[in-house]
């Protein structure tokens, strides 16, 4: 697959953005200072990076509770989530959403989301209007296994296939929903072959070949954009943590099968490809290393100074005046 | 099926009652024509019976409380064949027409409530129920709760208590007879305040009517049974003179002078719960039995009680006899709607001067109250004048159609 | 069947005097149609609302007229299409959503509650939910225990939402056109039983602002408040109460969020008592809620308990004759009403 040199660049810089991030976040988190609760997207970095490089600025993702990976992918800034998941007054929501309810309109970002599948209808919705308005803008929805055995999920591909709605639905596929293996949820434990039933295109793609992620999510990108409908993706991908920072993930899974997919780092895989076919140097990637650490410095002390909300704005925007 | 039972209206002005006595409790059998409760008015207390046959099925408003016209006071359960047709197992189509929109009032009280609205629980011992409204108000006005006596749903006191408390109107009181006594000082105020007052007197020698009450006793009394009283010769005297003076025979009513078609006279009677002065119609029409007749009946009324809003209404004026006790003379208060009060005294034996000697004779002192708007002294002269010479020869006053004097 | 309707062909063309009686659906037709025309980014979403006009006919003659970019029959997927609704709203489209019978809201209610209530004040105003979403509620015809709820306190309960619960005609057309104007997700909830009841409507341009009660009958012996098809059997008993020397005021607050608490507030202090006639249950509903807010902010006004007169606590039965035992007709207000009094 053609793939310009800048591109494996920006895809590494993303997935390391991500990496370095949620390895920060888990830190600040143990360390006691992160109110609620917190589910990290260490190992599915793949997914994210090589789906949301193809989406525009004004495209719209909705995304999951396990969702900082797609907000850092679609653009929004690290200091702002950083400072979001502290309830700051300088994150992406003021401080009033935190980890899984992260919005930004400027990035065309619809919310992480607390509530399994709810995601689904709204990324749907958004594809209806961008349709009827005409505007070549697309939807993408990320969401998990646990979400595709929920009637929000059938509800919404149903609808969509049916309207011919331009929205990419990506199922990120790491085998556990909280701590049920899919196939015990499910008969069918594979997603991309239920697109089937409702007419639309399924594919299945290894989830931590970022190339491959880019490349399918491109295809079903283009066939949203030309107006050919919705693709059902499924990202067979694996998380390092648990289900939520305080699960070790380990009475569900065994430490063999962990340390199996923590070999298949999608991070690790591209560099080496990169170097190997020259696509980038070391130096490069030593350079993007460098700028990410930076970014999240900058991030952490941003949102270490940022103060919390004056609860004389409690009641403030409940609703639109 | 349900049937209500209202407060009825009982006479032309009646806008309230009080339900003074419920005669029958919720559970009784009630049959059409029963009487069922006891309404009291500002005029006496009366029955009134059921309308229909049935079961007592639920009172509203208990003894004591004082309700408008035409509220609901009670509902009556009806039996019979109607409500047999609408048990269950009645043809379809009845069952469809009937009770849909009619449930049974008994049964439904208890689950609508289903505990919403139960009486106030744990009450502080000594805290007068009443409403926040009537609290407040009372706190401004400075009322003291616990004298004022509640007129809302379990005795809760509420605004209206108070305010009647603290401008000095009447409260709603329970007990009949103090609230019989405050309606007979509003009245009697309220006539001494409306009424321009004017009283003229004349000594009567009452011979020939002890000697014609004399004669016509034992008549009366085989015709009637009753014993012939004076009281009956002086209404009838009232009565023949009030046809003869027909500018008399007027009362003050909305800015105007009323006349009246018909001489009919009101008697004051005691009872035990207080004075009350039923009518007798057309006085000047009826013989000293009729009129003895007509005495006796709402004598007897007057003191069970039960005379009704039409015996009191209406009537010119008003006899009073205190005779049978030591009062020489007096005078009385005329009853409001009404232009005069004829108030008389005990018969006696008296100085009375003939020519110019003096003797001794029973002699009566009449005392005349008249309503000056309605007539001036002479006229008022005249009407005495005419009763006097009627009480001082009664036989002939008898023997003549249509009474002594002009028309 | 309705004969076929040509596009173009819509209600207030004929010739009318400036106020003419129209049908309380028609008037939201018209509300919607009118929107629809003025703002272009109104999508109407529904099950049956499409070429059949809806199963109330509450959206005839808009799929003529539109076509069908801009009205669409849905499957049969209250959730996904009230979320389709919100992910069109926060992507700049101003949606319709019609659930057509109230009762299966519930499928959708956690897009409502969760998601659409919360996302402008969690998103800290970043993004807007111009969300409607419309419903009839209450019973009709022995509508039975899936067709006839009016649980519509549950939204009321929720910070986030507009609920509006008109009972006329002109209600409807100037609160709907309200409601189309507003950026806020908004529960627009109609009554069945009130479809075909007519009532004047001006034939130009209106609107009704949300948070402002109607006084529709005047009296000073207890405040009545009422909504939706409660308002009418509420003025018959008025009627009757009348007779018997009981004179009521009745309240419609038309919108219960914002609820024009000063108006029921205001006519409490006038009259010193208050019941609320509502068809849906007593414990913690609409009636609950305002005895409350009374109790708490005008106690001082009450001459007597506030009463609470609604369906009894049972699930809707079918037969006409608990039908109607169970929800609150002209005589058991009328009853409970003069039992405020005495007794």
């Amino acid at each position: 697959m053609k793939i310009a040199q800048e591109q494996v660049l920006s895809l590494y810089r993303t997935m390391t953005l991500i990496r370095e991030f949620e390895v920060k976040v888990r830190e600040v988190f143990r360390s006691g200072a992160m109110p609620g609760f917190t589910h990290l997207y260490v190992g599915e970095e793949a997914v994210a990076a090589g789906v949301c490089a193809h989406l525009r600025r004004e495209d719209y993702v909705t995304s999951t509770h396990r969702g900082h990976g797609h907000a850092l992918a679609k653009g929004l800034a690290p200091r702002e989530v950083m400072a979001e998941l502290l309830g700051k007054v300088g994150g992406s929501c003021g401080g009033r959403g935190g980890s899984m309810h992260l919005y930004d309109p400027a990035a065309g970002f619809l919310g992480t989301n607390g509530v399994v599948a709810a995601n689904i209808p709204i990324a749907a919705g958004a594809a209806l209007s961008a349709k009827v308005r005409k505007s070549g803008q697309i939807a993408v929805c990320f969401f998990g296994d646990g979400a595709v055995n929920n009637g929000a999920f059938h509800e919404s591909l149903n609808v969509a296939a049916t309207w011919n709605l331009p929205v990419v639905f990506v199922c990120e596929n790491n085998l556990y929903a909280t701590e049920m293996p899919f196939h015990l949820a499910a008969k069918n434990a594979t997603v991309a072959s239920r697109a089937a039933a409702y007419r639309m295109p399924g594919v299945e793609v290894g989830g931590n070949d970022v190339l491959a992620v880019y490349e399918k999510a491109g295809e079903a990108v283009e066939r949203a954009r030309c107006g050919e409908g919705p693709t059902l993706i499924e990202m067979l991908t694996y998380r390092w943590f648990g289900h939520h920072e305080g699960d070790p993930g380990t009475a569900y899974r065994s430490k063999e099968e962990i340390e199996k997919w923590k070999k298949r780092d999608p991070i690790k895989a591209l560099r080496e490809r990169a170097i190997d076919f020259q696509w980038a140097t070391v130096g490069e990637f030593e350079k993007t290393d460098k700028e990410v650490q930076e970014l999240i410095k900058d991030a952490v002390e941003f949102a270490g100074n940022s103060p919390l909300p004056d609860p004389g704005t409690a009641l403030h925007a409940v609703l639109s005046s | 099926m349900n049937i209500s039972v209202v407060m009825p209206q009982l006479g032309l002005t009646m806008t309230e009652g009080t339900v003074s006595e419920w005669l029958k409790k919720p559970g009784d059998q009630v049959q059409k024509g029963e009487p069922l409760f006891v309404v009291s008015t500002d005029k006496a207390d009366m029955e009134v019976e059921s309308l229909t046959d049935g079961t007592l099925a639920r009172i509203l408003v208990e003894a004591g409380k004082t309700v408008p016209v035409k509220t609901v006071v009670a509902y009556i359960e009806k039996t019979g064949d109607e409500a047999a047709a609408e048990a269950p197992g009645a043809t379809a189509a009845t069952s469809l027409k009937s009770g849909s929109t009619q449930p049974p009032a008994a049964e439904v009280s208890a689950p609508e409530r289903f505990g919403l609205a139960q009486p106030a629980r744990g009450r502080q011992a000594g805290r007068p129920a009443a409403s926040p409204r009537a609290r407040r108000l009372a706190r401004e006005l400075g009322a003291d709760l616990s004298t004022i006596q509640g007129s809302g749903p379990g005795g809760r006191i509420v605004e209206e208590d108070v305010r009647k408390i603290t401008t000095g109107a009447p409260s709603r009181v329970a007990t009949p007879d103090i609230r019989h006594r405050q309606l007979i000082a509003e009245r009697m105020t309220r006539s001494i305040q409306t009424i321009p007052h004017f009283s003229l007197a004349v000594e009567v020698n009452a011979e020939q009517l002890l000697a014609a009450q004399e004669t016509l006793k034992e008549f009366v009394e085989k015709a009637t049974g009753l014993k012939l009283t004076l009281t009956d010769l002086f209404v009838n005297a009232v009565g023949l003179a009030l046809a003869g003076t027909p500018l008399m025979n007027a009362v003050w009513e909305d800015g105007v002078i009323r006349r009246q078609s018909a001489a009919d006279v009101g008697l004051a009677i005691a009872t035990e719960r207080g004075v009350v002065a039923p009518v007798i119609r057309n006085t000047d029409t009826l013989d000293p039995a009729g009129i003895a007749v007509r005495r006796n009946e709402l004598a007897e009324r007057a003191r069970q009680g039960r005379l009704s809003l039409l015996d009191l209404e209406g009537g010119t004026g008003t006899l009073s006899n205190l005779g049978m006790y030591r009062v020489d003379h007096f005078q009385a208060i005329i009853s409001p709607g009404q232009s005069f009060v004829l108030a008389v005294g005990m018969v006696r034996i008296r100085p009375w001067a003939e020519g110019a000697t003096v003797t001794v004779k029973p002699t009566v002192v009449l005392n005349l109250s008249v309503d000056h708007r309605v007539a001036d002294g002479a006229t008022a002269a005249r009407f005495l004048g005419r009763i006097a010479e009627i009480i001082e020869n009664p036989m002939k006053a008898l023997q003549q159609p249509g009474g002594g004097g002009s028309k | 069947m309705a004969k076929p309707r040509t596009s173009g062909e819509v209600l207030s063309t004929r010739e009318e005097a400036p106020e003419r009686v129209i049908s309380y659906a028609q008037a939201g037709v018209e509300a919607v149609r009118e929107e629809m025309m003025r703002d272009t980014t109104i999508v109407y979403m529904g099950q049956g609302i499409g070429p059949r006009g809806g199963n109330f006919q509450q959206a005839r003659g808009l799929w003529e007229e539109f076509g069908e970019e801009r009205v669409r029959d849905t499957p049969i997927a209250e959730m996904a299409q009230t979320g389709l609704g919100i992910g069109a709203a926060m992507a700049g489209s101003r949606p319709i959503v019609d659930i057509v019978f109230f009762d299966f809201i519930l499928e959708a209610s956690a897009q409502i509650i969760q998601q659409a209530s919360t996302i402008h004040y969690i998103s800290n105003g970043k993004f807007k939910v111009p969300l409607l979403i419309r419903a009839a509620m209450g019973g009709v015809r022995s509508s039975g225990p899936h067709h006839s709820h009016t649980f519509y306190s549950f939204f009321m309960h929720i910070p986030g939402l507009k609920v509006a619960v008109p009972s006329t005609p002109y209600d409807v057309k100037g609160l709907l056109k309200t409601a189309l104007r507003d950026d806020n997700p908004v529960l627009f909830i109609e009554h069945k039983a009130l479809y075909n009841a007519k009532g004047p409507v001006p034939m130009g341009e209106y609107t009704i602002p949300f948070g402002e009660a109607k006084v529709c009958r005047s009296g000073k012996d207890v405040t009545v408040v009422a909504v939706s098809l409660m308002v009418s059997r509420v003025l018959e008993a008025a009627e009757i109460l009348e007779q018997q020397g009981i004179s009521v005021e009745v309240i419609d607050p038309r919108t219960v969020a914002p609820l024009d608490k000063d108006a029921i507030i205001r006519s409490v202090a006038k009259t010193g008592r208050l019941a609320v006639v509502d068809e849906a249950y007593a414990t913690c509903g609409f009636a609950a809620e305002v005895a409350a807010l009374v109790a708490e902010e005008a106690l001082e006004e009450l001459d007597a308990p506030v009463r609470r007169i609604c369906a009894l606590p049972a699930p809707h039965a079918f037969s006409p004759s608990l039908d109607t035992f169970l929800l609150p007709s002209v005589e058991r207000i009328v009853r409970e009403v003069t039992a405020m009094f005495r007794g």
